[in-house]
């Protein structure tokens, strides 16, 4: 049989099954929960209340609001670090320990620290570390760094799986409570597709837990009429367990959920996120034991589980002693009840409170909790009568208690209004707050609407439902009459100023920094009067639970220490996150495409080494990469001497088609393309507005109307696109298509390549005559429709064959067969690299970068200068009359050096850089290191220039002219 | 022809056979009423080897028309003809033909003919065959599958059948067409072919949630007709 020495027999417990229990430890001692706990709701059960110590001084933490507000209840669970207790259910089996503490959790070695606290003022951190010199490196770091954090990351943690999911809603509300639940209806009657967000795992929000009248039935009654109503309405989806973490641009919300998160796009937003109850500032305030009057409610109605056995409850309102009547009824002996309040009507709940026989103290606070130093929370509670707003006098009672239950004020839920540009306003006349300046689909409905009387909570969330109904263009039904309800009365929401200054301290203002009520004063008198000021130096509000029960408490006392009123303090900026979120939320399941040629396995099964070009992969080379140069060598000489084949179909395919088509073309490109022959290739070379080159290619006329480009792979998709940006204002007759992936490509090159070809290519004659360098020519190669391109871009005799691309592999295989018996091998693109480096060919973006013009490149042969119009011509014409001071040079090396120089190594004018080498590399062919840099624009052949190498050392190498290999280009065109 | 990534295919136990001159995956050897229930769950075909074409250019509404495909005035709307084809208004220039789900004829490869012949001035063809991949999304959790990796409402209300959708699936650029089979929800999926494998991944781990699987052509006919 199941017992604990907290559990309440049901129907206590509405989110427990009392018949299911389940196994778990927390430091390492074994205890038994019920099915539906949360961590510390089965300690509570277990009668275990500390969870945690505090950040700095180690203090002994406890609940305090039982729902997940604050860093008190933060845990590890096996591998994961701060987990909050008071919302993570309990499973089978599930270890727990608390964290941040040297030693046990109940005998923290780093306790002490606190003792020495009067030396660790508020901003210490800005007035210890900074000298002397080098101490900061040497000696706080390490100690900081040591004494950072809360719980442990373990680099061994398996991996999860996490994902995201797209949502989508009409109207979504955030806050299953009454007015969430109210909105949703009256939205959902109109006719609306209604989303409803709860972060616990039921509905209901305080209607689970609250009490609200005498008799304690009104909740439950409402509860039930409401969520029957919501969980049986078609056009209504509810979402439990689920957090709304902030609100960004047009209505886009990230909704977690377990692994995943769900990125909501909504017409319109309904808030109801109800309200936070709010601490009091009284010395000891943070001990296990004192807890907020929901929390103590929580623990009851959601857990079943009995909060304290002995209980005083400080009071500013008809909430505690709504609370008051709730401990009483299970079983906590309620010894006194402290009310902040000089004067106020006797209502119900205050008439049953008495009538119970509990002493009641008016204008009477909390001053002091006493520590029990065995349980580590509370033994007793000193009562002080107040002698004014802040002050205690001199009349004093005490009582023991184990529970001290602060229920003084709420602050609304407005952070996600916050986030979405709402203003928050204070009005002194209430201590309450408004929201303003929303935009017009955000609604507000109930306690964040300023709404607090359960009554106008659910008329507030009818109110927002039709509203937002309304906006969709939905009729909505006339007014219902509202049911008259009897619960709690509000004349206001919080009591102006529930802090009780202690000379000895310890009455903490933020529980997740350890900040004293003197901390917040001292950061004031250092000049940081601002408030968000006051948060930077003091780190107040910074912690994990984000101000939510520091904020007001700040703002309150900043604004008596600099005179000015709430208002004009204001509060805190709210930015998203609302709630701490894993990192694994964010990481999880994020896409990074790949493309692949359709040769893609056979460079795997040949054992190339796969690289990256954008979201391409290509073969750098074949073979292991610890020989990566002897591959690359091989392949080069492969190619120089024999034949090789390289993938090209990553290269960038475009059809320009059309009667305008040589015009497009002459206004895109630097070359003139109008006099360009049927069947012939020409070089393409493309500037930006600027003049800077931006990608170059070939261009293959097929007909007078037809022209099949190419383009870089890396620059094909902003080709396409300026070409359409551009002919959308030329409107000249011509059609641009982006067939890049209609066509594979495998470049054949080297002295063999014809041989090679011909066997595959019986119908087309490959003789120079017919088939010279520069031309096009469509045929048939093993059967697969293709276009032949002869160009040379290594240096040799070569053809790119460019055929539709789900016959790739065909292509690849029937060229491979053919080219046996002439040696052929794949050659990859480093290879590929360093032959046209041979060759002095450029490549866009490594040899060019966005500043260069053709004129430094010396490509000055590959712009008509006497064309009417190019983009970047007159650009170009501009800068003639500004010459530039740098130009593109080959230098070349002998290769017996200690070190030799690599890409981006600077190039020196004196001490002046004057560029840097932007292609290198060995030439086997030539026995010699040579490269490509920008050096100074008089830079000529067989002057030295100086390379800053690696290493710092400077090298003198010599200019050369280019190209390096067949300067008469006399292999490429045999 | 085949799919360029007929290996996963095969690894997935795809059985081919010959179909318009390209091998196509007819079914995963779970026999006809597994598959065809798990088209009706969540079913990812691969149609890469079935035919389909592409005509742009600003006289391509007048030349469709002449060659007898009957298309709306409205874009991103699919246009069903009576012999089968799938005719997608992509823009006012521009139109997607699929090849008719049970079609033994090349309708696209006639199409292409007729356009060869006429040679119609400001009318292109656009190799869709050999540039697009075509899988298609079957079943009940398809829409739920797809919200996975599409930021588009797809669902059947603000997304009914015929309707298109060129937007970003797993961040490929992508052609979604809702192309029910009655009542069974089902979305061609066309996008850039050299992502195949890709794309495939994103929605075989996309659905494993739904208990997804791989579905031939074979189960496609039988819901299909």
């Amino acid at each position: 049989m199941y017992t604990s020495p907290n559990r309440l027999p049901a129907p206590a417990g509405r989110l427990v099954d009392h018949e299911n229990t389940i196994n778990f430890s927390f430091e390492g001692t074994q205890y038994t929960g019920l099915a539906g706990d949360t961590i510390a709701s089965a300690l509570a059960a277990n009668d275990v209340w500390l969870l945690s110590r505090s950040f700095k001084y180690h203090r002994p933490r406890g609940v305090l609001s039982m729902a997940g507000l604050e860093a008190n209840t933060l845990v590890q669970v096996d591998n994961e670090p701060n987990v909050a207790a008071d919302r993570r259910k309990v499973t089978q089996g599930l270890q727990v320990s608390g964290q941040n503490c040297i030693g046990s959790l109940a005998n923290d070695q780093a306790e002490k620290i606190s003792l020495v606290n009067r030396f660790l003022p508020v901003g210490f951190y800005y007035k210890a570390f900074f000298q002397p010199k080098g101490a900061w490196q040497n000696i706080w770091e390490p100690i900081i760094r040591k004494f950072a954090g809360l719980g442990q990351v373990h680099p061994d943690t398996p991996h999860g799986y996490y994902d995201k999911q797209y949502l989508f809603s009409e109207i979504t509300v955030v806050g299953g409570g009454p007015a969430g639940m109210s909105a949703a209806l009256a939205a959902a009657d109109a006719g609306a597709e209604v989303l409803l967000i709860e972060q616990e795992t039921v509905i209901g929000g305080s209607l689970n837990y609250g009490r609200f009248d005498t008799e304690g039935t009104l909740a439950h009654t409402l509860h039930d009429e409401l969520v029957t109503a919501v969980t049986d309405h078609s056009n209504i989806e509810v979402m439990t367990d689920s957090v709304c973490n902030g609100y960004f641009a047009d209505n886009w919300l990230p909704v977690i959920r377990g692994h995943r998160m769900y990125k909501l796009r909504t017409k319109e937003l309904i808030l109801a996120p109800g309200k936070m109850e709010q601490p009091a500032i009284f010395r000891n305030n943070d001990l296990p034991g004192v807890l907020l009057g929901t929390a103590a409610q929580r623990l009851i109605r959601l857990y079943g589980v009995r909060p304290g056995k002995q209980a005083v409850v400080l009071t500013a309102g008809d909430d505690g002693y709504a609370t008051a009547l709730e401990l009483l009824e299970n079983g906590v002996n309620v010894t006194a009840v402290a009310d902040l309040r000089q004067s106020f009507d006797a209502t119900p709940l205050y008439k049953k409170v008495l009538a119970c026989g509990i002493s009641i103290h008016k204008a009477c606070t909390v001053y002091e909790a006493l520590p029990d130093k065995h349980t580590r929370g509370i033994r007793a509670a000193a009562l002080r009568q107040l002698a004014g707003i802040g002050q205690c006098g001199n009349e004093a009672w005490r009582y023991d208690c184990d529970l001290l239950c602060v229920s003084v004020g709420f602050m609304p839920s407005y952070q996600l209004a916050l986030h979405a540009g709402g203003k928050l306003k204070h009005d002194e006349a209430v201590s309450g707050f408004s929201i303003t300046g929303l935009p017009a689909c955000i609604h507000l409905a109930g306690a964040v609407n300023g709404k607090n009387e359960l009554g106008s909570v659910i008329e507030s969330g009818r109110q927002a439902g039709q509203a937002a109904s309304r906006k969709l263009g939905l009729a909505v039904p006339g007014a219902a009459a509202s049911r008259p309800l009897n619960p709690i009365s509000y004349s206001s929401i919080n009591h102006p100023w529930p802090i009780f200054p202690h000379p000895r301290g310890k009455e903490f203002v933020d529980l997740d920094e350890d900040l004293q009520y003197l901390d917040i004063i001292h950061a004031c008198r250092d000049g940081y009067d601002e408030l968000e000021l006051v948060k930077r130096y003091s780190t107040v509000g910074m912690g994990p639970s984000q101000g939510r029960h520091s904020a007001l408490a700040t703002a309150r006392v900043v604004a008596e220490e600099t005179q000015r009123t709430m208002s004009e303090v204001g509060v805190t900026t709210a930015r998203p996150p609302l709630h701490a979120e894993n990192l694994a939320v964010i990481a999880g399941r994020s896409f990074e495409p790949e493309r692949l040629t359709a040769m893609h396995h056979r460079h795997l099964e040949a054992g190339a080494h796969m690289v990256t070009a954008g979201q391409w992969w290509r073969p750098a080379y074949y073979g292991e990469p610890q020989h990566a140069d002897r591959w690359i060598l091989k392949e080069n000489l492969a190619v120089r001497n024999n034949v090789g084949m390289i993938d090209v179909s990553t290269l960038g395919g475009l059809e320009v088609r059309g009667p305008d088509a040589a015009e497009f073309l002459n206004r895109m490109y630097t070359f003139s393309y109008s006099r360009q022959k049927t069947g012939t290739l020409r070089y393409l070379l493309m500037t930006n507005p600027a003049g800077r080159i931006i990608d170059d290619g070939v261009a293959c006329r097929l007909d007078d109307e037809h022209f099949y480009i190419t383009a870089t792979t890396g620059g094909v998709e902003t080709v396409y696109r300026t070409m359409l940006w551009w002919n959308a204002q030329w409107r000249l007759d011509v059609d641009v298509t982006n067939v890049t992936s209609a066509y594979a490509g495998i470049s054949l090159a080297g002295p063999k390549s014809r041989a090679v070809l011909q066997q595959l290519c019986t119908s087309t004659d490959l003789a120079p005559a017919s088939f010279p360098y520069l031309s096009v020519r469509t045929a048939q190669v093993a059967g697969i429709p293709a276009r032949l391109l002869r160009v040379g871009f290594v240096g040799e005799l070569g053809y790119e064959i460019h055929a539709p691309s789900l016959q790739g592999e065909a292509l690849w295989d029937a060229l491979l067969k053919a080219g046996r018996e002439f040696g052929m091998q794949p050659v990859g693109i480093e290879a590929q690299r360093l032959l046209r480096l041979e060759k002095g060919h450029l490549i866009v973006g490594q040899d060019t970068d966005a500043m260069t013009t053709p004129h430094e490149a010396r490509m000055t042969w590959a712009v008509a200068e006497r064309k009417p119009f190019f983009v970047g011509g007159r650009s170009l014409q501009a800068a003639r009359r500004y010459p530039s001071n740098r130009k593109l040079v080959g230098f070349s090396v002998e290769p017996e050096q200690d070190e030799v120089p690599g890409e981006s190594n600077l190039i020196l004018d004196g001490d002046s850089i004057a560029g840097h080498i932007t292609s290198v590399g060995y030439s086997p062919t030539l026995n010699k290191i040579i490269g490509m840099g920008y050096a100074r624009a008089d830079t000529e052949p067989g002057m030295l220039i100086q390379i800053k190498l690696k290493s710092g050392c400077r090298q003198s190498v010599q200019v050369v002219e280019m190209p390096f290999y067949d300067p008469q280009n006399k292999r490429q065109e045999m | 022809m085949r799919s360029p990534h007929y290996r996963t295919l095969i690894s997935a136990g795809a059985r081919f056979e010959s179909c318009m001159n390209a091998s196509c995956v007819m079914d995963y050897g779970n026999g006809k009423n597994q598959e065809a229930a798990q088209a009706m769950q969540l079913g990812l075909a691969d149609l890469t080897p079935l035919p389909r074409t592409g005509f742009k250019g600003p006289e391509m509404v007048q030349w469709a028309g002449s060659a007898g495909l009957k298309i709306g005035q409205h874009n991103n709307r699919a246009y069903l003809q009576e012999d089968g084809l799938l005719v997608a208004r992509l823009s006012d220039s521009e139109i997607l033909v699929l090849n008719g789900l049970g079609s033994r004829l090349d309708q696209c490869a006639r199409l292409e003919e007729k356009h060869k012949h006429s040679r119609p001035a400001g009318c292109y063809t656009v190799p869709r065959s050999s540039a697009s991949a075509w899988l298609m999304l079957t079943g009940q959790y398809s829409t739920d599958a797809l919200a996975k990796l599409c930021g588009m409402d797809l669902r059947v209300k603000n997304f009914s059948g015929g309707a298109i959708a060129q937007t970003s699936v797993a961040r490929t650029n992508c052609i979604v067409i809702r192309n029910n089979m009655g009542e069974i929800p089902a979305f061609h999926l066309l996008f850039d072919c050299s992502s195949t494998e890709y794309m495939w991944s994103c929605l075989v781990d996309a659905g494993m949630e739904f208990k997804g699987a791989p579905v031939g052509y074979a189960s496609l006919l039988d819901l299909h007709y």
